[in-house]
């Protein structure tokens, strides 16, 4: 916890830090907890309420109603496609355009940033868009989900981290004769890695929990992704009780409002996930200063 | 490498002096191209569409498309703002947004800070882990937590109020402390994930600038004062400037989940009252409009705060 | 290197300008909006629209393809049958149990075959409904028939649907069409828009009549009623002595979250008016809006007391139907609040939860208030009617073929059982109370049964997939004094330009009902609500309606006519 040259102050301030992160923890694992509790819980149990550490008995029928659809599969490994191949198709793309712009020898540097950033801030819409996909003909295509995938943002946090490399490397590299594709593919992709590291999980968040684009785009029902689903189980009769057109029921159809027990299931089954992944790109965060770089 | 770089003078280049345009572009032949496949996504997905943002001056009929649909100019922005109850939530949309800014920016930063005192070890990367939970719940279901947690009668802070002697207090029902609710809600499911890129930064510190420091003499404050938080200042200034293009955006789902009537005075944002309304009910051009409005704030906004960068900086902060 | 003579300049508006060429030219409206291929009209000419034509005949080649029969000597090569009516069909998935079916779903495949039509279904979430159909019409993609949950009206000022006339819907399925005036003509307004019909509606008679009181019967017991309270006042009595016993933490909560305009309608009834329609005078001279009436501030000043009295839980602002459902699960409340009649039977959980941990559930009338008013409000006749493509107004043969299916499954009570719930005995079978259920094990995609969820059915055929005692556990729900008193769907007789104010006005209303409530302003107050309520737009809103009402016999009968006369 402290390092042997640190002070009194020094050790105060660490052991706030400890305590802080301590409190910090609970209060983020609280929620969820609770939530992870009411998964498993009978009916019974769910509706007292209240926070509970444990439950008894076990009951599953939340995740059962969850997991029981049978386009389950199919939509699981639409969602896989795009988490992989998207977040990887963006990374690359990303620091690829990223790169030259951070380049202060790129001519008309400021007319082709801006041509980026503007789109930012500005864009068409749903609907413009949806028209233009529809005239490229990329309806129901999964490609569709993917190559959407530079995002100016991003492409902005990516360019001012190359921005501070040091100008070293370029000479470095064109001494050796390399020219800038071969800079970038081999010297300066490798070293930015926390930062495409964090890119790569903003990404696959986002297109784990993407739904609207597909259930635009897609006609076909099976490349619909697992948001979809999982949505359609959250909102099930949710929407019959938010006064949209005040619990006017359709045809035959008495439904149930979802219950405390499956929106909680819910939750954990689109969570875990991600928080497996997490871990993986949390490497390059702690990993610090790679080996063989430029010194100043 | 390390973040806190020095600008350095121009790469010297055999044959030098004032080099024609042409010139420039044939020696940076390779990055351009580079640029060429980003280039193509952008024009293609995001410039194809923009002749949408014409909508917003028109009266979009779908029978008549785009091309055909007749001219109006203002008035849909006209007609949002004559109305006293947009003009609120465009008020409150402003201050809930500003409050956010003012608590939720600096807080992931701070929590960066605080993990970075931490020694490398499960305790670390499990809370990590554990803090960034919150985000992935969404508001539909964290909004209920909130209350339930917030309640009177049951919940767990007016329980703890009680002990202290203090009358309970109905947070979600008084316009108020609704504004503080959203604002610590949103930071208690932000924080953790925001920290990510802060973390990033600061991993990329060369850990010989610390060592140095600590031979030096210096303390863990001083440290984290003239090392970690210089480090963290480009990311943390691009981040600050980056997120005011969104300064309309309020949080749709948070208050959406979370308002009720008592609370619709100072909670009511752009998006939930158009939402409510149903103004924007297969009216195109009606949300096409809103959509432009808030996008040129943005725009304005983020202009505006890179500017000042760029003066406060000597350019170095700045996005452009 | 060879300095060519081009300047900056020069190039930056040689790219700018081919940039903007290629946009343009790549920036055309979308194709033009036909959402489906022309094909099919030719078989228009030769495929003769009878409805009454017998299932198997259809099965034949069409009269065109006769002459190709003849050609004796090619068995192998049959004779192409005529291009058969497409149909493109917008449904709902309605939720995660009803999955889209199949596209080579059994259900599917009987109707095609019978009807000899393609239906090509196209499946939208309901839960994104409303923007998944937004993009698709701006983009001309709108299919030949669908649902449409939301209100119609910007659907037919956008030129979205089609009309149809009533001799249209008479010609092509006359026994659906008798059926539903015989139901009522008033199930016509929500599809009418300025005289004129846009949709076919489809009978809801759970809409009239969806609400009931649900009492606590354990706890009445032990404050020593036998069964539950008929007037206001001893409802109040009840909650008061249940809530001294500490029997319940409160006596009753509502839903101020998510639907703030049905709050205690059951009280406002007994008051005789609803606080969220226009009630009819007496002697029929006109309506009046029934929050800014006397009977409203009566209502209110009850319920102020009540809330003073620790009988309403003050947390019915933040509490939307969960919260409600959980509050009434855990016991905290004696009585429910609008709760719908089949959530407090068997199999619906406000039932379910209360007998399942040992309560006892009693039903029971709307209370009477001081003059013997009682009631509650219900929502109109019909549900949210199916929609027409605008292609479709001329497309005759479409739109025979599908009124000529909805027409035989709308009035075949066989045919309706079969395409909601497949064969009874293998795939489903009628439980206790003779609701039938899909079986577990049957597979609902396959099968094809979210299909048949959402077609027209008869009154009728709607009987038989109700409960035995439907008369009997409805009873509650239909009695009453107040509910006779409102005008139903007025709104669709009233300008839209005024009727826009409504949310405004709404929010209004809800916030200063919660505040009388609540006791946060005071019931001398009351005059000042009424005149900002007015003065907002109120008088605005009760001017036209009472033009809409003077005209709406008019109207109503206008449309008779129309009907008579199809």
């Amino acid at each position: 916890m402290f390092d042997r040259y640190d002070t009194l102050t020094d050790r105060l301030l660490v052991f706030f830090c400890y305590l802080g992160i301590l409190i910090l923890v609970i209060a983020m694992f609280y929620p969820f907890w609770d939530q992870f509790v009411m998964s498993i819980s009978t009916r019974q149990a769910a509706l007292v309420g209240g926070f509970r550490l444990w439950t008894w008995p076990i009951n599953l029928d939340g995740y059962r109603v969850v997991l029981r659809s049978k386009e389950l599969g199919t939509a699981a490994m639409n969602t896989l496609f795009r988490v992989v191949v998207g977040t990887g198709f963006s990374v690359v793309i990303t620091s690829l355009t990223a790169y030259p712009l951070s380049r202060r020898d790129l001519p008309l540097k400021r007319v082709l940033t801006g041509v980026f950033v503007f789109t930012m801030f500005f864009s068409g819409g749903l609907i413009p868009t949806y028209m233009w996909v529809r005239g490229l003909g990329l309806i129901n295509n999964p490609l569709v989900l993917i190559l959407p995938g530079l995002a100016a943002y991003y492409l902005v946090i990516v360019r001012n981290f190359y921005s501070g490399m040091p100008q070293e490397l370029q000479e470095a590299a064109q001494i050796d004769g390399a020219n800038d594709f071969t800079l970038w593919w081999k010297v300066v992709m490798p070293l930015s890695k926390p930062i495409l590291a964090t890119i790569a999980l903003w990404t696959a968040v986002n297109h784990w929990n993407a739904y609207l684009d597909a259930l635009i785009y897609m006609t076909d029902k099976n490349k619909y992704v697992l948001q979809i689903l999982l949505r359609r189980v959250l909102l099930d009769t949710d929407l019959l009780n938010m006064g949209m057109q005040p619990g006017q029921e359709m045809g035959s159809i008495i439904s149930r409002p979802t219950e405390e027990t499956v929106k909680a299931a819910l939750l954990i089954v689109t969570t875990v996930p991600i928080l497996l992944v997490y871990p993986f790109a949390q490497r390059y965060f702690i990993q610090g200063l790679l080996q063989g770089s430029v010194k100043g | 490498m390390s973040s806190v770089a020095l600008r350095v003078g121009r790469v010297a280049v055999p044959g030098a002096g004032r080099r024609s345009f042409w010139q420039r572009v044939v020696a940076a032949r390779v990055l351009l191209l580079m640029l060429v496949p980003g280039l193509l996504l952008i024009l293609i997905f995001n410039y194809g569409p923009m002749y949408g943002l014409l909508m917003a001056f028109q009266d979009f009929q779908v029978t008549k498309g785009i091309w055909g649909s007749p001219w109006v100019g203002l008035k849909h922005f006209q007609e949002f703002f004559s109305n006293p109850s947009a003009v609120n939530a465009l008020r409150n949309t402003l201050l809930i947004s500003f409050l956010k800014l003012a608590f939720g920016f600096p807080a992931p930063i701070l929590l960066a800070i605080l993990f970075n005192e931490l020694r490398n070890g499960i305790f670390k990367r499990a809370s990590q882990t554990i803090s960034y939970m919150p985000h992935f719940v969404s508001w539909i279901v964290f909004a209920a937590l909130i209350t339930a947690m917030l309640s009177p009668s049951t919940g767990v802070i007016n329980q703890f109020l009680k002990f202290l002697g203090i009358r309970p207090i109905y947070f979600m029902a008084d316009p108020g402390w609704f504004r503080v609710v959203l604002i610590a809600s949103e930071i208690w499911k932000e924080i953790g994930w925001g920290a990510i890129i802060y973390l990033a930064a600061l991993s990329g510190v060369d850990p010989t600038l610390h060592e140095a420091a600590v031979v030096d003499g210096a303390t863990r404050i001083q440290r984290i004062l003239y090392i970690n938080i210089p480090s963290l200042l480009p990311i943390a200034a691009l981040m600050l400037i980056l997120r005011m293009g969104g300064i309309l955006n309020a949080g749709f789902d948070q208050v959406f989940n979370m308002y009720n009537v008592q609370v619709y005075q100072t909670a009511d944002i752009i998006d939930t009252y158009v939402y409510r309304t149903g103004l924007a009910d297969l009216k195109y051009s009606f949300a096409a409009a809103v959509g432009f409005f808030k996008s040129a704030v943005g725009l304005v906004m983020v202009v505006v705060v890179n500017e000042i960068a760029r003066r406060m900086s000597d350019r170095y902060y700045a996005l452009w | 290197m060879n300095p060519t003579k081009l300047s900056r300049r020069r190039f930056l508006i040689a790219a700018g300008s081919g940039a903007g060429v290629l946009l343009a030219a790549c920036a055309q409206p979308a194709p033009a909006p036909t959402a489906v291929p022309a094909a099919p009209k030719a078989a228009a000419p030769t495929k003769a629209p009878e409805p009454t034509k017998a299932p198997e005949a259809t099965k034949a080649p069409a009269p065109t393809a006769a002459p190709a029969a003849t050609k004796a000597p090619e068995p192998t090569k049959a004779p192409p049958p005529a291009p058969r009516v497409k149909i493109n069909y917008g449904i709902f998935v309605m939720s995660a149990q009803d999955p889209a079916a199949n596209p080579d779903s059994a259900i599917l495949k009987a109707i095609q075959d019978k009807f000899n039509f393609d239906l090509n279904f196209i499946w939208i979430e309901r839960f994104q409904a409303k923007d998944i159909y937004a993009t698709r019409f701006a983009a001309g993609d709108i299919p030949d028939v669908f649902h449409y949950e939301q209100p119609g009206t910007p659907l037919i000022e956008q030129g979205i649907v089609a009309e149809v006339p009533y001799a249209t819907y008479k010609k092509n399925m006359p026994k659906y069409f008798k059926n539903l005036n015989d139901y009522s003509i008033m199930a016509w307004l929500g599809a009418n828009y300025k005289g004129k019909n846009y949709g076919l509606p489809l009978m809801g008679p759970n809409n009239l009549i969806p609400f009931t009181e649900g009492w606590r019967l354990d706890s009445l017991e032990k404050v020593g009623m036998t069964k539950p309270p008929e007037t206001l006042v001893e409802m109040e009595d009840a909650m008061t002595k249940a809530v001294a016993q500490k029997l319940h933490q409160y006596g009753v909560i509502t839903r101020a979250k998510d639907a703030p305009q049905m709050m205690f309608a059951n009280v406002f009834g007994a008051y005789g008016v609803f606080p969220l329609h226009w009630m009819e005078r007496a002697d029929k001279s006109g309506v009046d809006y029934g929050i800014v009436m006397d009977g409203a501030k009566d209502a209110l000043t009850t319920l102020q007391t009540w809330y003073k009295k620790n009988l309403i839980h003050p947390e019915f602002i933040t509490s939307g139907w969960q919260q409600c459902v959980n509050t009434w699960c855990q016991g905290k409340t004696m009585v429910t609040d609008v709760a719908t009649w089949y959530r407090l039977y068997k199999g619906g959980e406000l039932f379910d939860c209360v007998v399942d941990a040992g309560g006892k559930i009693a039903m029971a009338y709307a209370p009477k208030g001081p003059k013997g008013d009682f009631g509650y409000h219900g929502w109109g006749y019909a549900n949210p009617p199916v929609r027409f493509g605008k292609q479709l107004a001329t497309d005759a043969a479409k739109m025979a073929k599908i009124m000529e299916f909805w027409d035989f499954a709308g009035t075949d009570k066989d045919f309706a059982y079969y395409i909601r719930y497949g064969k009874e005995g293998t795939d489903s079978e009628r439980d206790a109370y003779g609701v039938p259920q899909i079986k577990k094990e049957t597979d609902r995609a396959k099968l094809g049964t979210s299909i048949g969820i959402l077609t027209p059915s008869n009154i009728e055929v709607w009987k038989t997939f109700q409960r035995k005692d439907y008369e009997d556990i409805t009873k509650y729900a239909k009695a009453g004094t107040t509910n006779q008193k409102y005008v139903r769907d007025l709104g669709v007789f009233m300008n839209p330009d005024v009727t826009k104010i409504g949310p405004e006005l709404q929010l209004l209303q809800s916030k200063w009902e919660v505040d009388f409530i609540t006791g946060a302003k005071g019931m001398d107050k009351w005059g000042d609500f009424v005149k900002e309520y007015m003065e907002k737009g109120g008088q605005a809103m009760k001017d036209e309606a009472n033009r809409a009402y003077k005209a709406m016999t008019g109207d109503l009968d206008a449309i008779k006519k129309a009907i008579e006369s199809a």
